[in-house]
């Protein structure tokens, strides 16, 4: 385990096992003087006038003292998971507007059919109504709907 | 993941309330933010106390952190505040001033010298510290040394120290860690004997 605390330290474990032996550092008092030691190590190889320094247990005393901070997360994602996040943002917007795009032309379609369909459709019901009432007037007697016979016999007669 | 991500990941941790992830942060970078500090101030007791205070200053701000610098960036621009705010209480002046360039290329104003000014007995300790790990590190195997010293002080990654060493990676895993252990067991004697000391 403390070769996987060396190896996060030098940044060079996946995000999840990062993760995991984080926690595990937090939680194991050995794990968590190792960590101190390998940075130690580190900063008196690259010749730290303040090695000495340890203020670990000073400030960790003062933290106990301090409300817990509770911050929303709202930014914490890895250089990779942004990249994903930023491509699959992408793909999406690009999928929206294949979708906008096709949803649209018929829709245009439909409404230049509709708006000039006004002169076409009511020319086609004059033509429906005028052949259609002397259908209905001969063959009311044998119609159950008289309201279909009411309404299409005053359309024939207003004409 | 990258040394970024992973203060970003202890300060997520330390945001939903885990105190011991900040106390990670606080072992990384406590000298760092120490000798950054003593290019401001005079005094190992003020560089102390001062660095105690931005990490406290840091975690009380972790809730307005959004990550849009680096972890250490942040730090140290509390750091340099606190340092001013620490002089300009006590009504004293900075050692020297010069603009200071950290790992991000954001420049600070600070010091451009660090100043040799510590405690007799703090001085002796760094330097005890200091010669305990060179002697460690002499005294390793040589592909032991050759792996930490190219991780440590040219900061080549494990894929790149294995095309150097021409090895797999995992022995260089391996390598760096046993390496480490062997100049902690070396320097273990030394921290248990100053443990309690100020410096």
């Amino acid at each position: 385990m403390k070769q996987r605390v060396s190896e996060l330290m030098d940044s060079e474990l996946d995000e999840r096992t990062a993760a995991q032996i984080m926690t595990a550092i937090e939680a194991d008092a050995s794990l968590k003087q190792a960590w101190n030691d390998y940075h130690l190590i580190g900063d008196a190889m690259r010749a730290n006038a303040n090695t000495g320094l340890d203020i670990r247990e000073t400030v960790s005393l003062r933290l106990a003292a301090e409300p817990t901070v509770l911050a929303p997360r709202r930014w914490f994602r890895s250089t990779r998971t942004q990249v994903v996040g930023a491509a699959a943002l992408a793909a999406s917007v690009s999928f929206a507007a294949v979708v906008a795009w096709q949803q649209m032309t018929p829709r245009q379609s439909a409404v230049a059919v509709a708006v000039n369909a006004p002169s076409a459709q009511s020319a086609m019901l004059q033509q429906v109504s005028a052949n259609s009432d002397a259908y209905f007037l001969a063959h009311q007697e044998m119609t159950a709907n008289q309201g279909l016979v009411k309404v299409a016999y005053s359309q024939g007669a207003a004409h | 993941m990258s040394d970024r991500d992973i203060d970003q990941q202890l300060v997520a941790r330390a945001q939903k309330g885990e105190k011991r992830a900040f106390d990670l942060l606080v072992a990384k970078y406590q000298r760092r933010l120490a000798r950054l500090l003593s290019r401001f101030l005079r005094d190992s007791a003020d560089i102390e106390d001062v660095t105690q205070e931005a990490f406290v200053k840091a975690y009380r701000s972790l809730p307005a952190f959004r990550g849009e610098s680096a972890f250490y960036t942040w730090l140290y621009r509390i750091g340099i505040n606190t340092a001013k705010n620490f002089l300009s209480a006590s009504s004293r002046r900075p050692v020297v001033h010069a603009d200071f360039e950290d790992e991000d290329g954001e420049s600070f104003d600070l010091a451009s010298q660090v100043p040799d000014l510590n405690t007799p007995e703090s001085e002796l300790m760094n330097k005890q510290i200091i010669a305990t790990v060179n002697a460690a590190v002499e005294s390793l195997p040589e592909d032991l040394r050759t792996a930490i010293s190219l991780r440590e002080m040219d900061g080549l990654s494990y894929d790149e120290i294995a095309k150097v060493m021409d090895c797999p990676i995992g022995t260089v895993r391996s390598r760096i860690f046993r390496a480490r252990e062997a100049i902690a067991t070396e320097l273990r004697p030394l921290l248990d004997t100053a443990k309690n000391k100020r410096w």
